[in-house]
């Protein structure tokens, strides 16, 4: 999924560009030794920056600041904190922020990992661009080019993309938590649940995808929808 | 009040009835339709009495619910564990079971407002549902190392040269003997043979080095004692057994039981090993629990209000919006109010908890058939709601009202002896 939003004045910050980026992908977590039992999408925003190279030390110190005013926080709720570290991923600093693996205590009975492993805040420049990713997978990701930082036309000042297929992996990797959660919340019995969610997942699989976009011309306004369903739009 | 133990038998005059059938639901669980009493009184007490205490062979809900654990755990949401909790004591056949497990959760009282860690509180509610109505001894070993346990009493800090003694004061004044069966020099050297037991990765972990191997002087006892030791030491004393049979003739029988009763039980506790199912199959069957001064004169807690009238309503026990109501009503799971933990009874109904029983009534009645009307709902509602039939005048004047059905199965709920178990 992506949402673009541009305010061609001034820009949503000083210091930064005119257009603002917001990408969601499904999470693969390649990187980890298993995957949470609730799974979450990966997602990043994407914010052009004027002066980059200006800006690089400062955006390492706020994240690193951030990350450090997080961890005091959950120490205090007695909960896992980040390790903040960097790496270096084709050529291109990220300074990111994990979890340490789970204790053998923790994982006693469980064959998933902890729902916090969803997330490894990171944060890069990349060329022009500040990325502050959920995950260090997704900043990496929109690094090598993959997905969601295609030029946007000219004179498009929003866009919303969600791809259907997408959605339904999702749901479907999160299948049994979306049950579960019916049997708790509605008091349904199993065969109920399932076949609430089942007919949620049939519905997300007729939609191959949304396209929600804004133009502004000189002296007009368009708003453009285009949704295909089962391969037709 | 009666203090005889002795198997109750009916008679022409105190039968087994509809209303004593409930009675059996309401306290070994935490209620039943009308459908199910019925059906009850096609056995004798003493079967009635087994089929609860050992619940069914098989139970698709309980299958059903405990599927859910794996999720629950990788969720971490204590807020899905607590709805779990009330959908399993709705839902669930062997409802002794859940009325145990809800007794130990308040005996040992552990709130995750210290914890801090939901995995550990729901691994500590567990162990009351696998093992509540076991032997008491092993349950008491099993939360003496539960992780959630040892941070609740700090016995995480408690080490060699450096002893704290919440853990060991709590256990004999909570948890085994009750005040004044121990002295402070009692907890102090069962401080120390509990010292070097904490936690460690998430598990339990003994630590030799921080712990006091000395010789130590509990309860008369003296010898190089670890914590097990102390925990059967403690088991052994007399007082053990009064003590629990105190707290459990006060949960499932009466407020304020007779002295003789007590002690009468709390040999029955010791004679049995401290086995809770056959001790509870005795008391069940007993006159004293079937007395007529028995029945009703327990104050429901929230929990049993509320999922006693779900089960006897029917409908789905929607329980995640259920919680909010439970809390304001002084009952949230996995949080009680301290390391005594509820006190019950009329500590129940004070003027904030009376409001939210009458909001909650109306969520709750909102669930039935409203086509069933006028003098019918009043019948039928009230019979499933208190086990016998509304008292005329109260009927009468319910049905007068020309009220709808919602309305008059909230002005049931809102009826006194609907929070009387």
């Amino acid at each position: 999924a992506r949402l673009y939003a541009e305010d061609p004045e001034k820009g949503f910050l000083p210091s930064t560009g005119t257009g603002l980026s917001f990408v969601a992908a499904r999470q693969a977590f390649q990187d980890l030794p298993g995957a949470p039992e609730v799974r979450y999408p990966d997602f990043a925003v994407l914010l052009p920056l004027r002066e980059s190279q200006k800006m690089a030390p400062g955006v390492q110190g706020a994240f690193y600041t951030i990350i450090g005013i997080v961890n005091a926080g959950l120490g205090q709720k007695g909960q896992k904190s980040f390790l903040p570290g960097s790496e270096v991923h084709r050529g291109i600093t990220l300074h990111t922020a994990r979890y340490l693996p789970p204790t053998e205590g923790e994982m006693e009975g469980r064959e998933s990992l902890p729902p916090r492993f969803n997330f490894s805040p990171t944060v890069a420049v990349v060329k022009e661009t500040l990325v502050v990713g959920s995950t260090s997978r997704i900043v990496k990701d929109l690094i090598d080019g993959s997905g969601g930082t295609e030029a946007v036309p000219a004179g498009c000042r929003a866009l919303l993309q969600l791809r259907g297929p997408e959605i339904r992996r999702i749901l479907e990797e999160n299948r049994e938590v979306l049950v579960a959660n019916r049997m708790l919340e509605a008091g349904l019995k199993r065969v109920a649940a399932e076949r609430e969610i089942d007919g949620l997942l049939a519905l997300a699989g007729t939609v191959d995808g949304i396209d929600l976009r804004l133009d502004e011309g000189a002296n007009t306004v368009g708003v453009t929808l285009d949704l295909g369903t089962g391969g037709a739009r | 009040m009666t203090t005889r133990l002795e198997p109750w038998k009916p008679t022409r005059r105190d039968p087994w009835d509809r209303d004593a059938a409930a009675h059996l639901w309401r306290r070994a669980g935490f209620g039943a339709p009308a459908s199910r009493v019925e059906a009850t009184l096609g056995r004798t007490p003493a079967e009635a009495v087994d089929r609860l205490v050992d619940g069914p062979a098989r139970d698709p809900a309980t299958d059903e619910l405990d599927a859910l654990w794996r999720s629950l755990l990788g969720l971490e949401s204590l807020d899905r564990f607590r709805a779990w909790l009330v959908t399993r004591m709705a839902r669930c056949d062997h409802q002794l079971r859940e009325k145990m497990a809800l007794f130990w959760h308040g005996h040992f009282a552990t709130s995750i407002a210290k914890v801090r860690e939901p995995v550990w509180m729901m691994r500590q509610y567990r162990l009351f549902l696998r093992h509540g109505l076991g032997p008491f001894g092993r349950l008491l070993e099993k939360i003496a190392r539960d992780p959630a346990m040892i941070r609740w009493l700090d016995n995480d800090t408690n080490r060699k040269g450096r002893p704290n003694e919440n853990f060991a004061r709590e256990l004999f004044e909570l948890f085994t003997l009750g005040p004044g069966h121990y002295t402070e020099h009692d907890i102090r050297e069962a401080a120390r043979a509990f010292t070097g037991w904490a936690v460690l990765r998430d598990r339990f972990h003994f630590s030799p080095r921080n712990h006091d191997d000395g010789p130590k002087t509990v309860l008369g006892r003296t010898g190089r004692w670890g914590g097990e030791d102390v925990l059967g030491i403690a088991i052994e004393q007399e007082a053990c057994g009064r003590f629990l049979a105190g707290k459990l003739l006060r949960f499932f029988v009466h407020p304020r039981p007779p002295r003789e009763l007590v002690d009468a039980f709390g040999a029955q506790l010791r004679r049995r090993g401290y086995d809770l199912g056959p001790a509870l199959r005795v008391l069940f069957r007993s006159e004293a629990f079937f007395s007529a001064e028995a029945r009703r004169s327990l104050v429901k807690s929230p929990l049993e209000f509320v999922v006693g009238s779900l089960r006897c309503l029917g409908g789905r026990p929607d329980a995640r919006s259920l919680l909010p109501a439970l809390r304001e009503m002084g009952q949230e799971l996995l949080a009680p109010p301290n390391v005594k933990g509820w006190p019950g009874q009329r500590s129940w109904i004070h003027t904030a908890a009376w409001l939210a029983r009458i909001n909650t009534a109306a969520s709750l009645a909102g669930r039935i058939d409203p086509r069933v009307e006028g003098a019918a709902a009043v019948r039928r509602y009230g019979r499933d709601l208190l086990g016998r039939p509304v008292r005329p005048e109260v009927a009468e004047t319910l049905v007068r009202s020309g009220a709808g059905s919602r309305d008059l199965v909230r002005a049931l709920l809102s009826l006194p002896e609907c929070h009387l178990g």
